[in-house]
């Protein structure tokens, strides 16, 4: 077979994630064992739990992605793995498994940042998907999710200036803490989006938190906002001394909207700013967050209007996932890169500078 | 003076920055080994502490919560971890996610939401007690665990 195949691992969080990814950019198979419904009781991920579930699941993902490839060994131009940022624990399930796999197979093993994983999510195709352009470069990335928030700017593959990023709480914590604010269910992103839509009345105004000309952005001022807010509407609707009764559905969608629209609004200006300074030629945004219709609904008319495509993976291919750091591996195979047997989990492994 | 009362310290926090401050102030205390428990509710100002003691430490990266990640590392003239176990259910979430581990031992360790790990604190901790929200001042209370903890107490301006 002459197309360059990536078998790629990802379990820097609490999700196992295993693809086969050709030439950079074909999805051949795409694997992941999520997590959440085994940590939806506790409202969020549990690490070691995780970590262990990771090597629970390891294996039979790599089972399933491979029968999906339909792939032999010698088939495998190399192994990209996931080295940071993350959880140690969990960074170490991938990784020694990846490292026995390149060694017993001897094949080249590429070590791949988890959020540049976020960004080449933009090149991935499905099975069978028609072919359609890449992102131009210059572009600019936001990658929002639970853990990471920032913009940066790719002049070329592989490098990324950081624009700004998050001083405080990540878009997806803000979504989650205000979620469970307003009694909606774990992971808050989804359930604030679902709540919003249904909202009659969409004038609640929450702050937002500008920070001058500056790309970095906060949604602590936020969610303290969000909780104040929550009171009061808790006393207007009669309900303040009683800690445990659910506000009313429609009052819950007045300020999901509300909340929604100060996270979409600050995330969508910065980013077309960023844009247009930066004379950008296209958008990528990538991360859990990603997911959200109202921030991809927004992001899309302004890039529209400012005549550059805005390219946002399916919501399966923001979250995390094996494939986004196949793309990326390929790149850096390309480029020569190569680790070692000695690579180590990086939990605090920086993307970029300013 | 009760022994209680030389282990603990109380000062009211009129706004951010003079609980930078207070923070910039306790990182002068911080030695290898030390467990910090950061108390409060939500919007209290915790991560607002945690990175003025980062500060303090010498970390130059922002801190950002960890209450996605769990656990952040930093480097400073020490180690830094910063937890937040904002969404963990109890202390056998804790111990069984690994959150403590030994590599702390080299570093200063943040805990937020430290109530979730209640019955396996150790006494050798300093808490801080956070107290108040929105724009209204705070009051911040400082209890050294041992005596030896002391040293953070000598510290506050």
């Amino acid at each position: 077979m002459s197309e360059l195949l990536v078998l790629a691992i990802e379990s820097s969080c609490d999700e196992t994630g295993i693809a086969v990814i050709e030439d950079g950019r074909q999805i051949v198979s795409n694997v992941v064992a999520s997590q959440v419904a085994l940590h939806a009781p506790s409202g969020g991920i549990v690490p070691e739990v995780a970590a262990r579930a990771h090597l629970r699941w390891i294996v039979p993902v790599l089972d399933e992605a491979w029968g999906d490839a339909g792939v032999d060994w010698p088939d495998v131009s190399a192994i990209a793995v996931t080295y940071g940022p993350g959880l140690a624990g969990s960074l170490l399930v991938g990784i020694n498994f990846a490292k026995a796999l390149a060694w017993v197979h001897d094949v080249p093993l590429i070590g791949v940042n988890h959020l540049e994983g976020h960004v080449y999510a933009a090149w991935l195709r499905d099975p069978g998907e028609a072919d359609r352009e890449d992102p131009v470069f210059p572009l600019v990335a936001l990658v929002v999710s639970g853990g990471h928030t920032f913009l940066t700017e790719m002049r070329d593959h592989l490098t990324y200036r950081l624009l700004g990023s998050t001083l405080d709480d990540a878009a997806g914590e803000a979504f989650d803490k205000v979620g469970r604010l307003l009694g909606l269910g774990y992971p808050g992103g989804p359930a604030i989006e679902r709540a919003a839509e249904a909202a009659i009345a969409r004038d609640r105004v929450f702050p937002r938190a500008w920070l001058g000309d500056s790309f970095d952005l906060s949604f602590s001022g936020l969610k303290t906002a969000a909780r104040r807010i929550v009171t009061e509407a808790r006393a207007e609707a009669g309900l303040a001394g009683e800690a445990e009764a659910p506000l009313p559905d429609p009052l819950v969608a007045e300020l999901a909207w509300g909340f929604q629209d100060a996270v979409v609004d600050v995330l969508a200006t910065k980013t077309i700013r960023a844009a247009r300074t930066g004379g950008a030629r296209s958008i990528v945004l990538g991360g859990g967050v990603a997911a959200n219709s109202a921030l991809r609904a927004r992001l899309a008319g302004e890039a529209e209007a400012l005549g550059i495509p805005l390219i946002v993976p399916r919501p399966a291919l923001c979250t995390d996932n094996g494939a986004m750091i196949g793309a990326a591996g390929a790149r850096r195979l390309a480029a020569g890169e190569r680790a070692g047997l000695d690579l180590d989990a990086r939990p605090s492994l920086p993307l970029a500078v300013r | 003076m009760s022994a209680h009362t030389r282990l603990e310290r109380r000062i009211e926090s009129p706004d951010p920055a003079a609980t930078s401050a207070l923070g910039l102030a306790l990182a002068k205390a911080a030695r290898p080994g030390d467990l910090i428990c950061l108390w409060g509710d939500l919007g209290a100002g915790k991560t607002h502490l945690a990175k003025s003691i980062g500060a303090g430490i010498g970390v130059t990266d922002t801190i950002a919560s960890p209450s996605f990640i769990l656990m952040a590392e930093y480097v400073g003239r020490l180690p830094l971890f910063h937890l937040d176990l904002y969404r963990l259910a109890d202390a056998a979430d804790v111990l069984a996610g690994g959150l403590i581990d030994d590599r702390q031992s080299a570093g200063v360790t943040l805990v937020e939401w430290p109530d979730r790990m209640v019955g396996v604190l150790p006494t050798e901790r300093l808490d801080v007690f956070i107290d108040g929200a929105g724009d209204a001042s705070r009051t911040i209370t400082v209890r050294a665990g041992t005596p030896a903890l002391q040293r953070y107490l000598d510290v506050i301006p």
